[in-house]
């Protein structure tokens, strides 16, 4: 464009306009209109844009602080569960009716586990870019607690019950 | 209530408190146990299935805080320290070994025996130790 508008003041600084023929007019102007159409084009999709793009930011804000509603929401409701299973880790004395069903409530916990770790890769990509990082942070924590108590009770109801060591210094502890 | 805790617990604390990110440990402990009654403190995951002497795993500090682990006896009203980390920071980890979580109590039940406990003084905001008379 630059070139274009130089190429014509040249013209028009060595000839002067009276000096140029009618051909050389006319291919002079249309090449100033089609650069006026350019500029113009480009600067009114930047005004356009720009004006799109204040919306674009706040749909952005907007999303952000959905999803850290969301991920408070899910927060509260994890930790819920987490300590409605802490609680069953103090029942005792299960028959098996029961133990059958507190097997089922850890595959399902477990289950639940898996479906929210899933969540991870996309959480962490946003983390990493700096957006809800606490409550990302919090949220795994939950997850992890999650797990963490499911172990719990599948080690304390079914597998450290067959332990010698561990009825052992049960029963003599409860002794003292 | 009595409180009391392995020599090894205080070691891990010790260690703990030098590094910046764990400066809170003991008001964190104080925070949860000071005037607290002993019915109060049989919170958390119960590891044993154990009323009279339930092998606690309580976590404490909130968010990022620190995971204990503790044996209650009932009928004494006294607690043990086993162990303790720090859930997050360099030094941080979610649940412990199953293997290791099998010998907190037994090194508790050992120390009891052999006499090796240190107490603990707990007040507002800190907690010391003291080896009992």
């Amino acid at each position: 464009m630059q070139l274009a508008i130089s190429n014509i003041l040249q013209v028009v600084n060595v000839t002067g306009l009276g000096g140029q023929n009618i051909m050389e007019c006319l291919t002079s102007k249309q090449t100033i209109n089609d650069t006026v159409e350019v500029v113009n084009n480009i600067s009114f999709s930047e005004k356009k844009d720009s004006h799109l793009s204040d919306d674009e930011i706040n749909k952005f804000l907007d999303d952000i602080s959905v999803l850290r509603t969301l991920l408070e929401q899910k927060i509260s409701a994890i930790d819920n569960i987490n300590q409605l299973l802490q609680k069953i880790s103090w029942l005792r004395d299960l028959n098996d009716e029961c133990l059958k069903l507190l097997n089922i409530l850890i595959l399902v916990g477990k289950d639940f586990h898996s479906t929210l770790t899933k969540g991870f890769t996309p959480l962490d990509k946003l983390s990493e870019s700096g957006i809800a990082v606490s409550e990302i942070c919090n949220f795994k924590e939950s997850v992890d607690d999650l797990l963490d108590v499911l172990d719990d009770l599948e080690m304390s109801f079914f597998v450290f019950p067959k332990n010698e060591d561990f009825i052992e210094i049960n029963n003599k502890l409860s002794a003292l | 209530m009595k409180v009391y805790c392995l020599p090894e617990f205080k070691e891990e604390c010790d260690k703990l408190l030098k590094n910046n990110s764990y400066l809170d440990l003991n008001k964190e402990i104080a925070k949860f146990f000071h005037g607290r009654k002993f019915e109060d403190c049989l919170t958390g995951t119960n590891l044993n299935q154990s009323a009279d002497a339930p092998h606690i795993k309580k976590d404490i500090g909130g968010r990022g805080g620190y995971r204990l682990y503790y044996v209650a006896l009932r009928k004494k009203e006294e607690i043990y320290f086993g162990f303790v980390h720090p859930k997050t920071g360099s030094k941080g980890s979610s649940n412990t070994q199953d293997d290791f979580r099998l010998t907190i109590p037994k090194k508790i039940y050992k120390a009891i025996e052999q006499k090796e406990l240190l107490q603990i003084t707990i007040t507002e905001g800190d907690i010391s130790y003291t080896k009992p008379k």
